[in-house]
């Protein structure tokens, strides 16, 4: 396109030229023709916009990036997002959430306690340095508490203490305080640094990334980062030249970008802005069922849901959880468990309390009748959060609760949940799995103390436990089959709604770009063709 | 009684120094407000910045690192003495002197409104001139309808269409950013069109009162030419109310920059502020809005001189 109408300006000047010499145009109007030409020359074709050069590719992001680089200190998924680009891992994980080698070509576990991995050799970080057992050793022990840190790491809760033995350069062991089961999937999430830089501490992690992933960070402004192709990716080089991120907090101007040509690829694409996407050639999208639930969730230590089960179950069969998931639309499905979709060892569960008005009012009546109660949600976060809500309210309101709605910005919705004063009997959210491991989920949300709804259920707990401590398949099977049963039909600490689409766009001459239900992204085999 | 060429200058002097010290008090005011009012708002930064369900101890530390554990009056004090020293404090989210953030972004919006005020010059005041001169006719009916409809339409609304027709449809501008000239049009007339509607309308009404004056009377039965009455005389004593409008509008745009920033992604103080705001960087959003305060508290202590240069009435009545 570039090329043509380079080609048309020439001809155009040259068309000019001609009439100048021949007498039929003044010098005058030849001047002011070029003039002209010119400046259309300063304005960009129709789908000028679109021309990136083939190795340099713009992600638009909708959430806003961390202040600094150290990757265990943090839960923002725009971090793990763009960590797995210029970290590795111990193993990765794949678009369909399993797993692969990564920095560690086998593993075996040697008893209860102990795995063995056999390091990839020949591979280096991004200033050169040697990757061996020994940042291995320093990056578990670092993030999994075994070292100390003050504060206490974020990523330390995902963990067990662990200490790290080097065998040889290419062989490490990892030894747990006591079993954990998902510590492969941990593993997974657990970005690999290098011994000199953790000794060099903390500000130093977090003043610049040094990894061994397959780009290096060569741009650090606030809202933009630039990262370069590293030539010595153990992998091979990326296809990228020049990979760089944008913040763009509106879910609207990333779509205009994109449509525009300014952009390669967006992410948090909402479901009302698929027909304009699916209606132009130009780019494409992305969809998939996240491993993210929506839920309504009650205060278990509050009445009148914290004692009272008949209620609880009320609201279940009280709410259109169809109507909720058609009003998102997209790869939105009905919640059936307490799992999400994609997360190991899911199953559905019956019943799976559709709405049934008559049920409802049933099991209200058994609950000692319509009682009063505030549900807080945030606005501008979770798609369609308040329409749901509103549906919510209108339904419970049917059947003879009198649910107050109070819609919060998201800051001040956090402060609701987790402040000290605990307002309202129930709250609407959504919690997203960043591994396919349920525990995850489940020790984060439902086991006491801190758990989200203020729940102290000593079989949650127990069963929680006994999966965390599991390396057993089978073993873990059978007991998150019985907690998620336990979950629905006997504790029902919140009723799951939907579970959420996860949407991107793209251009159409971008290949190689996969959608990851665990919110990481990999452009490593991305290109623009 | 005239007054001395001396009494003058120091009415003159008075007029500002009083003028000044407003302005001080009107910054002082807004530093104050901006503080408290941040604060009453619910959301805790420290919880934003650590994952849901952390311990109180986990975000206590957090507190003490961002200083939100202090006192109110505390944390007010230390504010104001920093404000003095010209340190507006550190972002919450950016861990960077709020002063270089906001000195960073604040080119990019003072060019957008600049551009805006400048292009709504050029436009308003010939299509106000040219409406005032034939009052009823076929030009002054479409220049008010023109002024009706961009009064009438919200800027995201014209913004998002322009962009839809001119970035997606026929791909002639860019739809976000500011790395080129062109990528001045879109945010520029998004930005102007309500701004020219406005300004329209006080050049047509300001040309046709000074029109009816009994100076412009006498100078016609003189037989001075109407060209020169229409843009020596009249335009002169029409501008005083322009003047004032235009100082008014500066809030206007500043205001108008933070949703045409959101749209076109322009990266100017808008933007940076409304990211502030959903993660409670406190300093970052009281950097953002002093600054806009000192812009507009100086417009329009430029205005009131413009105001007294172009209106002697207005010197006297500060002698007086």
């Amino acid at each position: 396109m570039t090329t043509s109408r380079g080609q048309w300006m020439n001809e155009a000047v040259a068309f000019a030229a001609l009439k100048l010499r021949r007498g039929e145009i003044s010098r005058r109007h030849f001047m002011q023709l070029t003039a002209s030409l010119g400046a259309a020359a300063a304005l960009p074709a129709t789908g000028a916009f679109a021309q990136s050069a083939s190795d340099n590719l713009k992600f638009l992001v909708g959430e806003s990036f961390w202040a600094n680089w150290h990757p265990y200190n943090h839960t923002a998924q725009i971090g793990y997002k763009i960590q797995r680009n210029i970290f590795s891992r111990l193993v990765e994980v794949k678009p369909d959430m399993s797993l692969e080698p990564g920095l560690a070509e086998s593993w075996t576990q040697i008893d209860p306690l102990t795995w063995e991995f056999k390091l990839r050799r020949g591979v280096t970080f991004h200033n050169g340095a040697p990757f061996t057992a020994a940042d291995v050793k320093a990056s578990i022990e670092l993030a999994s508490g075994f070292v100390p840190s003050d504060p206490v790491l974020a990523m330390t809760s995902n963990w067990l203490p662990t200490e790290g033995i080097v065998v040889d350069d290419a062989t490490v062991q990892l030894k747990t305080a006591s079993p954990l089961g998902p510590i492969i999937n941990t593993l997974a999430f657990t970005d690999i640094m290098s011994a000199a830089d953790i000794a060099a501490g903390q500000a130093a992690l977090e003043a610049r990334p040094n990894g061994t992933g397959a780009f290096m960070l060569t741009g650090d402004e606030p809202n933009v980062k630039t990262l370069e192709r590293f030539e010595n990716h153990w992998r091979g080089p990326a296809k990228l030249k020049t990979l760089s991120w944008e913040f763009i907090q509106d879910a609207q101007t990333r779509l205009s970008a994109l449509l525009a040509g300014q952009a390669d690829v967006i992410d948090r694409v909402v479901p009302d802005q698929r027909a304009l996407i699916d209606g132009n050639a130009e780019v494409r999208l992305i969809s998939i069922t996240a491993p993210e639930i929506q839920s309504v969730w009650f205060r278990m230590d509050k009445e009148p849901f914290g004692s009272n089960l008949d209620l609880r179950k009320a609201v279940a069969w009280g709410m259109d959880r169809e109507s909720m998931a058609a009003i998102v639309g997209g790869n939105t499905l009905v919640a059936d468990s307490h799992l999400a979709t994609g997360i190991e060892y899911r199953a559905a569960q019956s019943p799976l309390y559709g709405f049934d008005p008559d049920r409802a009012k049933a099991a209200l009546a058994a609950g000692g009748g319509g009682v009063a109660f505030e549900l807080g949600a945030p606005t501008g976060f979770y798609p369609k959060a308040e329409e749901i809500c509103q549906l919510m309210q209108q339904n419970l309101n049917e059947v003879g609760f009198d649910m107050k709605l109070t819609l919060l910005e998201l800051g001040a919705w956090i402060d609701m949940l987790f402040g000290e004063s605990k307002p309202g009997e129930a709250f609407y959210g959504g919690w997203g799995n960043i591994t396919r491991d349920p525990d995850f989920a489940v020790a984060t949300l439902l086991h006491s103390p801190g758990a989200w709804t203020g729940a102290s259920d000593a079989k949650s707990d127990q069963l929680i436990d006994a999966g965390k401590a599991s390396s057993d398949p089978a073993e873990r099977s059978r007991i998150y089959g019985e907690l998620q049963a336990h979950l629905w039909n006997d504790l029902l600490p919140s009723v799951p709604i939907l579970f959420s689409d996860l949407s991107s766009g793209y251009r159409a001459n971008v290949t190689g770009y996969e959608l990851y239900p665990t919110a990481v992204q990999d452009f490593w085999p991305v290109e623009i063709t | 009684m005239r007054a001395t060429g001396s009494g003058r200058s120091g009415g003159v002097a008075r007029f500002l120094l009083r003028r000044f010290a407003q302005a001080l008090f009107v910054i002082f005011g807004v530093a104050c407000v901006t503080f408290f009012v941040l604060r009453l708002v619910p959301g805790d930064p420290a919880r934003l910045m650590v994952p849901p369900g952390s311990s109180e101890a986990v975000v206590e530390a957090i507190r003490v690192k961002l200083g939100t554990n202090l006192p109110l009056l505390e944390q007010f004090w230390a504010y104001l003495v920093g404000l003095v020293q010209g340190d507006l404090g550190t972002s919450f989210r950016y861990e960077r002197p709020v002063l270089d953030l906001v000195l960073s972004v604040f080119p990019a919006t003072l060019a957008l409104g600049g551009v805006a005020m400048l292009f709504s010059l050029l436009v308003a005041v010939p299509l106000g001139i040219a409406a005032a001169a034939k009052p009823g006719g076929v030009t002054d009916r479409i220049v008010l309808v023109l002024a009706i409809v961009g009064q009438s339409l919200p800027n995201f609304w014209i913004g998002v269409m322009l962009v839809l027709f001119f970035s997606i449809r026929l791909g002639w501008l860019p739809a976000i950013g500011n790395e080129t000239a062109v990528s001045y049009i879109l945010p520029v007339l998004t930005l102007s069109a309500v701004l020219i509607a406005t300004l329209i309308r006080t050049v047509r009404q300001s040309m046709l009162e000074a029109l009816s004056e009994d100076y412009v009377r006498t100078a016609r039965a003189k037989g001075v030419p109407w060209s020169r009455i229409f843009f020596v005389h009249a335009l002169k004593n029409a501008a005083i109310p322009l003047v004032t409008v235009v100082g008014l509008q500066i809030g206007f745009v500043l205001g108008g920059a933070f949703v045409v920033e959101l749209i076109f992604n322009w990266p100017g103080v808008g933007l940076l502020a409304l990211q502030a705001i959903s993660t409670r960087d406190f300093p970052v959003v009281q950097g953002v809005v002093m600054l806009v305060a000192i812009l507009f508290v100086v417009a329009n202590l430029l205005v009131d001189i413009a105001y007294a240069y172009l209106n002697p009435r207005v010197r006297l009545g500060a002698e007086q």
